[in-house]
């Protein structure tokens, strides 16, 4: 069984956010518009978050991507009262919009603030709805949503490769911010591989992860500037 | 109903166990039912979409015009509509990525904002008709008519020459089939927005026109000159894909240095950036090159061999001109470039010292923004070309390229026409060629021009693919301009410029219609191909069509000229020669010739790379430190005007002014899009978490002696006007400047979000209304930036 | 009839206007909450302050501060009883349902602050036992059964005595009485059973009543966020419950007094010493703040510093200084000075203390949220008119069901109380008796 697992590099990394922007024409999620963006409502299950330090003419601006860690021990599923959200057998956690109660416990227990709430009803202009993903439901009101490492990525992958007959590739599945990343910094694999590349890019000295101290153990790492 | 006392104390108790029990059953339950994994997110049954088991799925190219860039793009049909883009993996320029405009691209495809069909106007011309209803659709065949009718008769009136075409960025063929157009109909006046001053730069030195191509993946030191080529650049996504090249993880990497007023994203992904006083870039430059030259560390050989104008020389005439080693050595001292730039001397000689000594050494020039808006911008552009030629960074690898082109089929000949000829060599409504000897185009003289009918009137004006009101410095000076003649906009959307047109014909995107694509920004040569991937969203044309249509319909020579049926037969023809297959073309979206060869000095090849393109210069294949096609264009009586030198900005300090502008375009602007860009606009200011909206980058130092608060609404006022945003503190910038991001203040008609909101019909503001509107006296190009303003809340 | 049940009685006969002016208040404020709700179930939860990251706001907080209150009640009437106090007789009918509408009233909260409160039964069908809000369901559950239950059994004797003498009232209450008071007769045996039960029940109620609270601390106390995570939390709930509980109790008591004559039960010396309790209970408080705080300053991990900052220094302050005041230096202004613990004092210092421990529940939510680990800037958090018109008609909810209660049902435990009094002459004599005792022997 494969364990999915993202490794980013930040030394490689320029913040375009084409991730962000990928991964919300992949899986549907909502335009906020600007009043809602404005109470931080935006639902973008990857944004880049910078991190400035320093006076001037000393500064230094560091920008992370942040995707949901997929956490190995994720806190989102131990508070989840009915199961809604859950880690699956490859160890990707997700979220069952149609058992979500929208209690928002998962929300503020994860760590990384990786998990969105439907405020409202989702709202497109008519035209848009054109471009709507066929293979991502669209979320109801009221329930909570996040990364999938892009689910129904892999599952197209399968069907594919089981309907030309050949065995399934962990390089067949790639989520849609891993494919578009314009700085080539992000890699996709199967950590239970040990030649794959995510797993060797995990020996690195630079590898490391987020709030690493919390014992999540998240499964998407980063590699250090530098 | 009579309980006794124990039934009453065990139905008591029953109930306390029961609640305490419940949780229990369900446990049990729980392990029965379902604790099978819940419902995966069900790919085949969308909660909203119709659910069904197949559908009818194919992936198709095309060419992404978000910005100048022009990126492949693969997309994924499904029944019809277009439901993802990626970046086409066969695209040599940015194989199988693609940014975050490129994504969001479906968004301009299916814009709620893109117009139904041909509109006429049915209000006064003194309005702004931004309202649908202030119009009234026509057919095609009606509004192309109109067109022909009023083109025809101005040329039967002698009045070919008072036709003017404004346009924005030009992809393919449509570039040249415009101006053939024009010349077949007898108008010199096609008129470009863009900034083209590297371009320039460029012809002026090596004589090649065309953008400098950087070869940042193998140069070992390089060095930004105020552009941020990670977040919008002429070749983009040459830079982002040459970032994450050069951070490949070798052991010693290239060094990447960035000198900008602001802590731009690429300054703060660099290895060291360098703050200095906005507008001085070419100070600068000019006392590194005094270092480099005092050091001994310039390229001996390569500037002895291969350059003009590096020492004194004697003209036919025996006169001597000053050379540019003479002119640093004596005017751009160390100390000189400190205070003009701030920083601090050890710095520049540190940086040159760098620079000088780790080869390739490359210094990248802004494409025509930033510090080349300024007053010495053209000047500015030679000083850091002068850099590369100083180490020999020309034509080797990590040094300075040149785009090659495919060798298209020539197009014929135009049919002789003494009016259209002697229309043709009218004199320009922008005044280049004449009031701005080198430029390529002026538009930032063009309103003033156009209002004044100075040198003519113009009687019929085309926009395309361009929004001057919006895009020009201080653009409402536009809206005389467009109110006095008769403008026909091609235009997908009812932008600000549009709703100044008589008629709009709204044209169509990258996804739905037929283009080549000239790749630029490889070095190598290079075709792309634009295509319908979907079926037209709405009733637009591509506008090549309606050019053709209309030639047609004028007749004469203008339609001899232009004998092609559509654009795509015009694409078809030009591309032919390159015998490469149409259906392979059409299948990768790409072709290139994949390897740039770097010419020998001195060789054949050396030909095409120095000197290619010159006028008056002579093509000895040599780099010029002073400027041969500026000497024969200017006849100066100071040499100094052909060399690369600085001049202080002409707006002096100004204390009621106390602040420098500064503009920056972000990652999130597209250029050439249709409208507001609803997912780009939600992730709008990555550094400072700005969304939907604009905001004023200032100091907290400044902030703080003016009182002003984090998140604050503060007036931002030049002498032409002020704006107003939120001010956010941020540690990286110059102390003294303030930046605001260009492209925002787009009007939008459509409704973004759930609440419907008149309020926010303007996204953010527009920083162009503040700048100054003088023109850089040779190059005519726009001279706006650092404008003094003063901030108050 | 005694002067004690026609007292009590007056008000279950007659309805003056009074009540109806005060129904209709209360009952105009819930009509606009319940709008305010269903117009935030059609629109969805974003017509709150909330956003991301800031997921919970004042319905979590009046969840929690609705849970403490209810401790007022069962909990204390129950260590009263067990340590057989006599003086609570004539509190813990007031008490105890004071427990039973906050739980009411606090549970719904979590069914307003839900997302898809259609799916609630999910929590039944699905509900997986790692999740804390189980351990609440549960623990809530039962508690709220139990202190039913234990409402009710003390009431049995009342109900049969109303059954039997308010002879003048609608046909439905006396309907109601009869099967309320299933057949007591009074008997001895009866009341043995009955004592027996309310000892059981006060016994038991006790750890369950402290499993509540320590529960819901864990909600927050459970996770890895900053100034959640904390050992503390369980005792500084339960502490904290019990303290507002008491206030609680204070204000309802004072005003029940007031409005329904009940002076001569309802003393200065029920004021007295459950002054001095609510004063325990603030310096109890004290405590735990004073630790939990000075161990995050100290410490001083980033992330928890930056929500301590927000507290103690940043938008926060007021609210965490306003406890402060409200909690600690009024209730020891007042409370330490046997002057203070008068009724006025008590209830002076209870709302106080209310105010405070609503505001110790707020800045326990929110600015933890406003701050994650993982943030470039910090959310802000206001809560919406909707929002604000839940918790005023959740507030005037609470209010109503406690009218109306006491207009169908006493006010005090009247044999409780008759029990009580009974006991007290006994003591009296007894005293009295070996007083002559004494004195006879002196003379002898
Ligand atoms: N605000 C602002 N002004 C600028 C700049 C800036 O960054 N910000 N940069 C300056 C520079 S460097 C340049 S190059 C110029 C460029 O400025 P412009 O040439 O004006 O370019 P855009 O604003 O990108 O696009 C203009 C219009 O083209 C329309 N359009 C989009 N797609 C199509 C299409 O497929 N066909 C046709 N016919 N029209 C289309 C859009 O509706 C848009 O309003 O602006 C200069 N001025
Ligand atoms: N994402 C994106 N990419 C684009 C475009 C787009 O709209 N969006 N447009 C394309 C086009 S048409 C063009 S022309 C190019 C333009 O690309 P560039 O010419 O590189 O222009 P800008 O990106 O505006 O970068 C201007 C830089 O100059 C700095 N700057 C501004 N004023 C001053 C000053 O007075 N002094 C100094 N020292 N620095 C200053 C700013 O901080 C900023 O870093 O980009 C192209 N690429
Ligand atoms: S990052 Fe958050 S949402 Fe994702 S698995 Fe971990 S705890 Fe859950
Ligand atoms: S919001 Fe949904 S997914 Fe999150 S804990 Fe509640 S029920 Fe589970
Ligand atoms: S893996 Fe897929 S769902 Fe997750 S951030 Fe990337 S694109 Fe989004
Ligand atoms: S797409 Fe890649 S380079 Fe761009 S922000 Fe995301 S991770 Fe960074
Ligand atoms: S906007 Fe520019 S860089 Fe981005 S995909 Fe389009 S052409 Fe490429
Ligand atoms: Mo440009």
């Amino acid at each position: 069984m494969a364990r999915w697992t993202m490794a980013i590099d930040l030394d490689k990394c320029l913040g375009c956010q084409a991730c962000t922007v990928a991964c919300r024409m992949e899986n549907n999620t909502p335009i906020a518009g600007p009043e809602q963006a404005e109470k931080g409502r935006a639902i973008l299950w990857n944004e880049v978050i910078p991190f400035v330090e320093g006076e001037y003419p000393n500064v230094t601006a560091r920008y992370i991507p942040r995707p949901c860690m997929h956490c190995d021990d994720p806190l989102c599923v131990k508070v989840c009262p009915v199961k809604a959200t859950y880690k699956n057998e490859e160890g990707t956690v997700l979220v069952d919009y149609e058992r979500c109660i929208g209690c928002r416990f998962c929300t503020v227990a994860c760590p990384y603030t990786v998990r969105y709430f439907n405020w409202h009803e989702p709202y497109y202009p008519e035209s848009l709805k054109a471009h709507l993903n066929p293979d991502v439901p669209i979320r109801p009101k009221g329930v909570v949503e996040k990364c999938t490492f892009c689910v129904q990525r892999l599952q197209r992958a399968r069907a594919k490769a089981e309907a030309e007959g050949r065995v399934f590739l962990a390089s067949d599945y790639v989520p849609a911010c891993v494919q578009t990343c314009t700085g080539r910094a992000r890699y996709f694999g199967d950590l239970d591989d040990p030649t794959s590349l995510v797993s060797q890019l995990l020996k690195s000295p630079r590898a490391f992860r987020l709030l690493e101290e919390l014992g999540t153990k998240p499964k998407v790492f980063y590699l250090r500037e530098g | 109903m009579k309980l006794s006392r124990r039934e009453f104390l065990k139905i008591s108790a029953g109930v306390a166990a029961t609640s305490a029990a419940l949780p229990l059953i369900q446990t049990v339950q729980n392990v029965a039912a379902s604790d099978a994994a819940p419902r995966a997110p069900d790919p085949s049954t969308p909660l909203r979409a119709p659910a069904r088991a197949t559908y009818d799925e194919k992936y198709l190219h095309t060419v992404c015009s978000l910005c100048p860039s022009g990126c492949g793009l693969e997309v994924r049909v499904v029944d019809g509509r277009a439901v993802k883009v990626e970046g086409n993996p066969l695209h040599p320029l940015n194989q199988g990525v693609c940014c975050p405009k490129g994504q969001a691209s479906l968004e301009v495809l299916y814009s709620p904002e893109r117009l139904p069909a041909p509109l006429r106007r049915k209000v006064a011309k003194d309005v702004a008709a931004n309202d649908i209803a202030q119009w009234e659709k026509i057919s095609w065949d009606d509004a192309q008519k109109i067109v022909a009718d009023k083109l025809r008769a101005l040329r039967e009136q002698g009045q070919a020459h008072t036709v003017a075409l404004l346009h924005g960025n030009l992809r393919g063929q449509l570039r040249p089939l415009l101006q053939r157009f024009l010349n077949a109909y007898g108008s010199p006046n096609l008129i470009s927005m863009e900034n083209d001053l590297a371009r320039l730069a460029l012809f002026l030195t090596q004589g090649v026109n065309g953008y400098p191509i950087y070869d940042i993946d193998n140069a070992r030191y390089v060095m930004c000159f105020g552009g941020s080529i990670l977040e919008s650049s002429q070749h983009l996504q040459k830079y982002l894909s040459g970032y994450g090249f050069m951070h490949r993880g070798q052991s010693n990497r290239a060094k990447l240095v960035v000198v900008d007023s602001r802590l731009n994203v690429t300054a703060a992904k660099c290895d060291e950036w360098v703050p200095i006083r906005p507008g001085t870039l070419g100070a600068l430059a000019l006392g590194m090159a005094h270092v480099l030259i005092k050091s001994g560390a310039v390229n001996e050989s390569f500037v002895k061999n291969w350059t003009f104008g590096y020492d004194d020389f004697k003209d036919d005439q025996g006169k001597t001109h000053l050379g540019f080693k003479r002119l640093v050595l004596e005017q751009y001292t160390l100390e000189r470039a400190q205070d003009i730039t701030g920083i601090p001397g050890s710095t520049i000689a540190k940086l040159a010292g760098e620079f000088g000594s780790n080869k390739p050494a490359l210094a990248i020039l802004p494409t025509g923004r930033g510090d080349l808006l300024s007053g010495n911008g053209l000047s500015t552009a030679l000083a850091i070309s002068a850099l590369n030629a100083l180490v020999g960074s020309i034509e080797v690898p990590g040094g300075v390229q040149v785009q090659h082109y495919a060798d298209y089929a020539p197009w014929s000949a135009l049919p002789s026409d003494a009016g259209a000829e002697k229309a043709r060599a009218m004199p320009r409504l922008d005044g280049a060629g004449a009031d701005y000897p080198v430029a390529l185009s002026s538009y930032q003289t063009l309103a003033e021009n156009l209002a004044k009918a100075k040198p003519y009137a113009v009687n019929a004006l085309f926009l395309l693919n361009t929004n001057p009101i919006l895009d020009a410095p201080q653009g409402q000076r536009f809206v005389d301009a467009l109110k006095k003649s008769f403008v026909v906009s091609f235009n997908p959307t009812l932008d600000e410029s549009a709703a100044y047109a008589d008629l709009i014909l709204p044209s169509l995107t990258f996804f739905e219609m037929w283009q080549d694509d000239v790749i630029e920004g490889t070095g190598f040569a290079g075709v792309a191909l634009r295509q319908p991937v979907v079926a037209p969203v709405r009733d637009g044309r591509n506008p090549g069509d309606v050019i053709l249509h209309i030639a047609k319909q004028i007749g004469g020579a203008v339609g001899q000229a232009l004998p092609w049926r559509d654009f795509l037969e015009v694409v078809k023809f030009r591309i032919g020669a390159l015998g490469i297959s149409w259906d392979d073309l059409v299948k990768n979206g790409a072709w290139s010739a994949l390897v740039y060869n770097f010419a020998q000095p001195g060789s054949k090849a050396w030909s095409k790379v120095v000197g290619r393109d010159r006028v008056n210069a002579p093509k000895d294949g040599r780099y010029d430190f002073f400027s041969r096609e500026l000497f024969a264009a200017l006849n100066p009586s100071d040499d100094v005007a052909c060399l690369p030198h600085f001049e202080l900005p002409a707006e002096p300090a100004n204390a009621a002014y106390p602040f420098l502008l500064t503009c920056q375009e972000t990652m999130t602007q597209p250029r050439s899009c249709v409208g507001v860009v609803p997912s780009l606009q939600e992730i709008y200011g990555l550094q400072v978490g700005s969304r939907w909206d604009s905001w004023v980058e200032i100091h907290p130092k400044a902030a703080r002696a003016l009182g002003i608060k984090k998140d604050d609404l503060v007036w931002v006022e030049s002498a032409a006007g002020k704006i107003r945003a939120r001010a956010k503190l941020v540690e990286g910038i110059w102390q003294n400047a303030v930046n605001i991001p260009y492209g925002q203040g787009q009007y939008t008609a459509a409704q973004w979000g759930r609440e419907p909101s008149t309020a926010k019909r303007v996204v953010g503001v527009n920083p162009l209304q503040l700048v100054s509107t003088s023109a850089e006296k040779i190059s005519g190009l726009a001279m706006m930036l650092p404008t003094r303003v003063k901030i108050y809340k | 009839m005694s002067h004690l049940e026609s007292t009590v009685f007056a008000t279950l006969r007659k309805t003056g206007i009074r009540f109806y002016i005060l129904f209709g208040v209360l009952a105009a404020l819930v009509v606009w909450g319940v709008f305010a709700y269903i117009y935030q179930l059609i629109e969805g939860l974003g017509v709150t302050g909330l956003s991301r990251p800031v997921y919970w706001g004042i319905y979590l907080t009046n969840f929690v501060f609705f849970i403490g209150i209810s401790h007022a009640g069962t909990l204390i009437s129950a260590i009263l009883r067990v340590t057989q106090a006599n003086w609570r007789r004539s509190i813990t009918r007031i008490a105890e349902a004071v427990t039973v509408f906050a739980l009411c009233v606090g549970g719904l909260q979590i069914l307003i602050d839900m997302g898809r409160p259609d799916r609630i039964l999910n929590m039944i069908f699905y509900g997986r036992y790692q999740s804390v809000f189980l351990w609440d369901l549960t623990c809530i559950g039962i508690y709220f059964m139990s202190s039913i239950t234990y409402l009710y059994l003390p009431m049995i004797p009342d109900f049969a005595r109303m059954r039997d003498k308010l002879t003048d009232i609608a046909r439905w209450r006396k309907w109601l009485y009869t099967l309320a008071a299933l057949g007591w007769k009074g008997n001895h045996e009866q009341h043995r059973r009955l004592e027996i039960a309310i000892a059981i029940m006060a016994i038991a109620i006790i750890p369950i009543a402290v499993s509540v609270h320590t529960v819901v601390s864990w909600i927050f106390g459970m996770t890895v966020q900053p100034m959640w995570h904390s050992t503390i939390f369980g005792p500084y709930f339960v502490v904290g419950a019990i303290f507002s509980g008491i206030a609680t109790l204070f204000i309802a008591m004072a005003i029940m007094r007031k409005v329904l004559r009940l002076e001569a039960w309802l003393t200065d010396k029920q004021f007295d010493y459950l002054g001095l309790l609510l004063l325990v209970m603030s310096a109890f408080w004290c405590y735990f703040t004073f630790a939990e705080y000075l161990t995050t300053v100290y410490s001083a991990l980033t992330h928890e510093m930056h929500v301590a900052d927000a507290k103690l220094y940043g938008e926060y302050a007021w609210a965490f200084w306003l406890m402060v005041f409200c909690n600690a230096v009024v209730p020891f202004a007042i409370l330490t000075r046997r002057a203070g613990r008068t009724v006025m004092g008590t209830v002076i210092a209870s709302v106080f203390i209310n105010i405070g421990m609503w505001l110790e529940r707020f800045t326990i939510v929110a600015p933890t949220l406003t701050r994650p680990s993982l943030a470039f800037e910090h959310a802000i958090y206001q809560p919406s008119w909707v929002e604000i018109s839940i918790t005023v008609g959740s507030l005037a909810l609470f209010a109503l069901l406690f009218v109306i209660f006491f207009k169908l049902f006493p006010s005090l435990a009247i044999w409780e109380v008759e029990e009580g009094i009974e006991i007290e002459e006994r003591n009296r004599i007894n005293k009295q008796l070996s007083l002559e005792d004494l004195r006879a022997m002196e003379k002898a």
